[in-house]
């Protein structure tokens, strides 16, 4: 297990208000639980009320080019295995919806005309050749992919940023960035690069990072989180058991945050992080703890960190018929749990972060 | 006799159905509300007025798909409170119900049976 991933990824996306990236596999299904994520993200910051459902369509329509589109090699091996990606990004006063996917490399002249024709219309001629396409069967059969571009393009009111990056004599690897901003004109926030993107692209590849999440963890911000992973998981996971023990301690993991993290500014910041690496699951959390409270949870997990599956049982049985109603509701019980279900000993740690909080990490493997 | 208890589900709470007259007792779906003390409360109250008159017989289902550790807790709670209903004589029996796979419902239901003192009846539903 490797514990420095969730501060390293919390200070990648520390300027985001909310991050939310996925690799693997794409369905519709998926589809639905983003765009509930992505509307609840919106919800408690009113200057994005207005565009909530351009948000909601532009990520229906990158996730349908991913699940359209996308090359799925029939053999994996090292220079093809390179699942799609997709990442929803907030920061600042702007959107990022961004896509990556495989494509062959015989279609990526054709789709690099299409891509450069659209972002060198203005809105009047992307409006007509909208029009155009939609009256015309046989030009939208042809054009195909490009409907959904310009209509893309047409509620970002942005260009379309794209890239591709070969891979190997067969295929290429596809970035697209589409840009969202809550007020077009007064925007004057410095773009966030593409660049970054495959950055990240190759970091979450690296680490065999499936799900990340940053922004707030409570409770009803949970849920969207947690639809999604679940849908997720019924995909990637054959085997039943493991899948729902997964759940339940992810469950537990989110639910202690909204509880214990620090808030600050009506937020509790956080990250979570799910890898799979060799058909084993490692979920890893981190959020903001006040510096005084540090010691002692420090103290606390190492002592339950340590103990072994049956000693955990008794602890468990003991905090169950423990009547002390504590005031954030049965702390420690949790926690108790999730070392029960971890495959690997927990691993957590404590990092400075200002003068008054510390980052902590914490991480299980199922 | 007390009137009936409905709770309809919820994305992260159960169905709760108390009736006294039909005989019917169970909790169905997925219990992971945020404040699981404050959402078994009126669940609790109900099974505590029951227990002042109880049937001569109360057979308790647990039709459940998922729980977290704090409404394993709130279990705890309203199996203590059917165990005192038994302690006066009458039969009460938990029916704990999981689908063929699901081994941690199971281990779940075999954990609290072993720290209740009150017969437990294991269903597989398919």
């Amino acid at each position: 297990m490797d514990i420095s991933i969730p501060y390293y990824f919390f200070r990648l996306f520390e300027k985001d208000t909310t991050s939310f990236i996925y690799q693997g596999t794409f369905s519709d299904d998926l589809t639905d639980k983003t765009i509930r994520l992505g509307e609840h993200s919106i919800r408690n910051i009113t200057e994005f009320n207005r565009i909530r459902k351009r948000v909601s369509f532009l990520i229906a329509e990158c996730l349908q080019n991913v699940i359209r589109y996308e090359e799925k090699p029939k053999v994996l091996h090292q220079t093809n295995n390179r699942p799609g990606t997709f990442m929803v990004r907030n920061i600042n006063h702007a959107y990022y919806i961004i896509s990556s996917n495989l494509i062959k490399n015989e279609k990526v002249g054709e789709l690099k005309i299409k891509l450069k024709k659209i972002n060198d219309l203005d809105k009047e001629e992307l409006k007509k050749m909208q029009q155009k396409v939609l009256s015309d069967p046989v030009f939208s059969e042809k054009g195909g992919a490009g409907l959904g571009m310009i209509e893309m393009t047409r509620k970002s009111g942005h260009k379309l940023e794209y890239d591709f990056e070969f891979v190997n004599s067969y295929l290429s690897s596809f970035y697209l960035q589409v840009k969202l901003t809550a007020n077009e004109e007064t925007d004057a926030t410095r773009s966030l690069l593409l660049n970054n993107a495959k950055d990240i692209y190759h970091e979450i590849l690296d680490k065999k990072i499936t799900i990340l999440y940053k922004g707030d963890f409570s409770q009803q911000s949970m849920l969207p989180v947690l639809g999604m992973i679940e849908s997720n998981l019924k995909k990637n996971t054959e085997q039943y058991n493991s899948r729902k023990k997964v759940f339940y301690l992810l469950v537990e993991l989110l639910q202690n945050m909204s509880k214990h993290a620090l808030e600050q500014n009506g937020l509790r910041q956080g990250i979570l992080v799910i890898c799979n690496k060799n058909q084993k699951h490692y979920i890893y959390c981190g959020n903001f703890i006040d510096i005084p409270k540090e010691e002692k949870l420090n103290i606390y997990l190492e002592k339950i960190s340590n103990l072994d599956k049956e000693q955990l049982a008794t602890l468990y049985k003991e905090h169950l018929f423990d009547g002390r109603i504590r005031p954030k509701g049965g702390a420690g019980l949790g926690l108790i749990d999730m070392m029960r279900y971890s495959e690997d000993k927990p691993v957590f740690n404590f990092h400075p972060y200002n003068a008054t909080s510390s980052f902590f990490s914490l991480g299980f493997s199922i | 006799m007390i009137k009936p208890l409905r709770i309809e589900e919820t994305e992260d709470t159960p169905k709760v159905l108390l009736d006294q007259e039909n005989g019917t007792f169970e909790i169905t779906g997925r219990s992971f509300p945020e404040d699981a003390s404050k959402f078994y409360f009126s669940v609790l109250s109900w099974v505590e007025e029951y227990a002042q008159e109880p049937s001569k017989e109360t057979n308790f289902y647990f039709y459940l798909d998922y729980f977290n550790s704090t409404s394993m807790k709130q279990f705890i709670e309203l199996l203590i409170r059917l165990e005192r209903i038994s302690e006066t004589g009458k039969k009460v029996k938990i029916i704990w119900t999981h689908s063929k796979n699901d081994e941690l419902m199971a281990f779940k239901g075999k954990e609290i049976e072993n720290m209740i003192n009150l017969p437990f009846e294991f269903k597989i539903i398919e």
